[in-house]
């Protein structure tokens, strides 16, 4: 029968991309070097003081094949925890991060997909982490966070936990003070190379208090841009293209230079191309909505 | 592997045994109450369970359209056709009909502008607009029409046409359909219908007298800004070894120039008549009441595709009819044998359900006449399509050059999807087409003793009958709906129940068997139309305002 039912098992692999796109878009990349600071917006990591918290995220998905739209969506929920092992003269710091909880689920048409992820809980990596909250490199452990998302397909998530923090500039604002944040950034996704562009005008907004923390807030809206392709173990050959917006907000604590909440909305455009006998070119589109929250400190 | 079929021999001297034993007997019925009673028994559980394995074995690859294993696949078809007894049909010196397939790709220029009075808006392709993969090439120039989402759904009581003429216009219209993330009843809630198909859009704007078609993603519940990229030439990285999209060559009646316009040309293009792009999805979607207008503008779409052509196989068998008088009449049973191949080309799509099965029940049912000692005194006509995967190629193809005039097909019967879910179930669609066809059915059943729903009527137009309806032909359409296995790799012979595949290939061939010998012909009516003409003819229906701009081709 002529029936528009093949995507299920492309959900799993733009899902991934897109899920990519979210958290490496949430980052943010100073123009100006780092400096350390005693207050602003700066991450003080110390020994001995582990952060933890939670995440949730939400995407939907459409995607357009052989001129018939179909819709995933997908959720996924995640307990962490940030414990710095060593901090250097400069501000950064040797930060374990350890997924301590896991689920997620992808609906289809055709049903819904549960990754196995169980076994990654516990699972940890060492990253050099900047007082900016950005991902100097990967010290240890990454191998320990590959999960299979789909059958035949495998992925690795711990680039993309280590950039769940907000990037911040690395030095005192003022209220109402601008500033404009630009990244470009390389992973590996489904076995695709990607390229991710962000573009990011934000601003200091006011002071606010969230769960009892005094914060200061920030309100980012901007673009970003991705590229990939490569060779994924399911479908072959594939190109990605995307162009997305993105907007949300993060709260600070400055005084103890940790993140306490992000809040981030992100809408995806993009195509997907897909070589071989299946021989498609996908265009979808996506929006995703995402909240990390500082849950103890232990 | 090479296929070694015993069951051919086998079929003709049990054949031969069965017309000796039943000549020895004393008659004990009437004849004319077992006149197709070799035909009936000969379709059997075990034949169709083989002719399914063969046909979905990994050998075959998915059958993808077009594929040497497809190739291979029409091959098998044609010599079990011949092997029964059957001949090429009039017209054709084997039993291939062949039709162009082409790959597409963009050539240049692809231009659009839209004008108004005052103003001329220039687009820019990819940013502002890209050609439809379904998209004729050429240039058409008309004034505008805004067609809501484009839809004829008089199941629904819907439609989008209704009181405006777009006759030579370029129709406007949202992508997908009204109430789309609603879960109330009307277009099925959160599940698309096929309304929401590109393809079926463009068919809708077609029979309406439509000469172009311009997409705009609705906005209240797609985020797009821009026109969806369908061309692998367009994106920013190309894949070595990218083919371009696969399509029909179109009859020139079929030909409609399309294409897709970012959300700020949608607006623009509303704005120029005062209305709201969004404002009006809302309007359409809380009242279900179409809002078709024209606009005060003239577009100039020009698209140039090329591509290249490679030439694929409808498989077709023909049966001639015993009454003089009655066989330049046919009736055509028909299922398509084509699947979606394979995955990275390591995981196989063997399509044993969809549709090996359908195609293994036309195999029977040939054979079955071809064995049954009398014939109906209309032709029969088997066709086995290619290409319906890819959006009904064959069957399209062959209602433009029908191998018997469409106004002789007395009617059509589909098979696509008849192994699997419920052991004694089958889904008849047709029923509001043809009435009398429907009768039959229910008629027939009483000798075969299956439940008979008529849940396939949501899918009516997703396979080959909807290209015979489209021509006003009655249809009838069995099916036993959808399973989990639908286009995955687990669609294999394992699964599919042969006894069930009996049950309907026999009910089929007592369907087809009181038609090919009915003295009246069967009705035909659209969808959602009056059952009854104004005169109370049978036949082939009223005057619509879809036939108005041709009738019968």
């Amino acid at each position: 029968m002529s029936s528009i039912r093949r995507n299920s098992r492309y959900a799993g692999i733009v899902v991934g991309l897109v899920a990519s796109a979210v958290l490496l878009s949430s980052c943010a990349h100073i123009k100006k070097p780092a400096r350390r600071a005693e207050v602003g917006l700066v991450y003080k990591w110390e020994v001995g003081k582990p952060l933890r918290y939670e995440m949730k995220s939400h995407t939907e998905q459409n995607m357009e094949m052989m001129g018939q739209g179909i819709t995933n969506k997908s959720d996924s929920y995640i307990q962490f925890t940030l414990e710095p092992k060593k901090v250097n003269p400069d501000g950064s710091a040797e930060v374990v991060f350890r997924l301590d909880s896991i689920s997620a689920q992808i609906q289809s048409p055709m049903g819904n997909m549960n990754p196995d992820l169980k076994s990654l809980t516990g699972k940890e990596a060492v990253f050099l982490l900047s007082s900016t909250g950005k991902v100097l490199r990967t010290i240890s452990g990454a191998e320990n966070f590959e999960y299979q998302i789909a059958q035949g397909m495998k992925t690795n998530m711990s680039q993309n936990f280590s950039r769940v923090l907000a990037r911040v500039p690395g030095r005192p604002v003022q209220i109402g003070e601008k500033w404009v944040i630009r990244d470009t950034t390389t992973t590996t996704q489904s076995g695709l190379d990607i390229q991710v562009v962000v573009s990011r005008n934000e601003q200091a907004v006011a002071k606010e208090v969230v769960a009892k923390i005094p914060c200061l807030k920030v309100h980012g809206e901007g673009e970003m841009s991705m590229d990939g392709s490569g060779q994924n173990p399911m479908a072959g050959q594939m190109s990605f293209e995307g162009d997305g917006r993105l907007t949300g907000d993060y709260w600070f604590d400055t005084a103890h230079g940790r993140l306490v909440k992000n809040q981030a909305k992100f809408e995806l455009e993009a195509t997907v191309a897909i070589a071989g006998q299946q021989n498609m070119t996908m265009p979808m589109e996506s929006v995703t909505t995402l909240t990390a929250t500082l849950l103890t400190e232990k | 592997m090479n296929f070694h079929d015993p069951a051919p021999a086998w079929r003709v001297v049990r054949a031969t045994l069965l017309a000796v034993l039943l000549g020895a007997l004393p008659l004990q019925l009437p004849a004319q109450s077992t006149p197709w009673q070799t035909g009936f028994q000969s379709i059997t559980a075990r034949e169709l369970y083989h002719h399914v394995a063969v046909l979905a074995d990994d050998s075959m690859r998915g059958r993808n359209t077009p594929s040497p294993e497809l190739e291979k696949a029409a091959a098998y078809i044609s010599s079990q056709f011949s092997h029964d007894g059957l001949q090429p049909a009039p017209g054709l010196s084997s039993f291939y009909q062949l039709f162009p397939v082409v790959r597409t790709r963009l050539s240049s220029p692809n231009v659009v502008t839209f004008e108004l009075p005052d103003t001329v808006l220039h687009c820019r392709l990819k940013q502002d607009f890209v050609p439809l993969q379904l998209s004729a090439s050429g240039t058409v120039r008309a004034r505008v029409v805004f067609v809501g989402y484009g839809i004829s759904a008089p199941e629904f009581n819907y439609d989008d046409y209704a009181g405006i003429d777009v006759h030579g216009k370029i129709v406007l219209m949202f992508t997908h359909e009204p109430r789309e993330r609603d879960s109330t009843d009307a277009f099925l809630g959160p599940k698309a219908t096929e309304h929401s198909k590109n393809l079926i859009k463009m068919l809708t704007a077609l029979d309406h007298g439509a000469v172009g078609m311009i997409l705009v993603t609705d906005p209240l519940n797609h985020i797009a800004r821009r026109p969806p990229n369908v061309w692998p030439s367009l994106m920013r990285r190309k894949l070595p070894g990218m083919k371009t999209p696969l399509r029909l060559v179109e009859e020139k009646s079929e030909a409609l120039i399309g294409v897709h316009v970012s959300k700020r040309v949608g607006k623009w293009l509303l704005e120029s008549a005062g209305a709201d792009l969004a404002a009006l999805q809302r309007e359409i979607d809380s009242t279900l009441v179409p809002h078709s207008f024209p606009l005060p503008v003239t577009a100039e779409l020009q698209v140039m595709v090329e591509g290249d052509t490679e030439l694929v196989k409808n498989v077709v068998a023909y049966l001639p009819g015993s009454d003089p008088k009655q066989r330049d009449q046919v009736v055509i049973v028909g299922a398509h044998y084509d699947h979606i191949g394979t995955a990275n080309d390591t995981v196989i799509y063997n399509g044993a359900d969809d549709n090996a099965s359908g195609t293994s029940g036309v195999l029977e049912i040939a054979q079955a006449f071809a064995l049954n000692p009398a014939r109906p005194k209309r032709s029969l006509l088997f066709i086995c399509f290619a290409g319906e995967e890819k959006g009904l190629f064959g069957s399209r193809y062959y209602v433009h050059n029908p191998l018997f005039p469409l106004d002789s097909t007395v009617a059509m019967i589909n098979l696509d999807m008849i192994s699997r879910n419920d052991s004694n179930q089958v889904s008849v669609a047709g029923k509001n087409v043809s009435p009398e066809l429907f009768n039959l059915v229910e008629e027939a059943n009483t000798r075969v003793g299956l439940e008979v729903t008529t849940e396939a009527e949501k899918f009516f137009r997703q396979s080959d009958h909807y290209s015979f309806y489209r021509k006003r032909v009655p249809v009838l359409f069995f099916n036993t709906l959808e399973h989990p296995d639908l286009h995955k790799p687990t669609d294999d012979v394992n699964k599919i129940i042969p006894e069930k595949m009996q049950k309907i290939s026999r009910l089929a061939y007592l369907v087809v068997w009181e038609v090919g010998n009915s003295s009246e012909r069967p009705s035909f009516h659209e969808i959602g139309a009056d059952s009854k003409t104004a005169s109370g003819e049978t036949g082939q229906g009223k005057q619509t305002k879809t036939s108005e701009k041709g009738g019968m081709p």
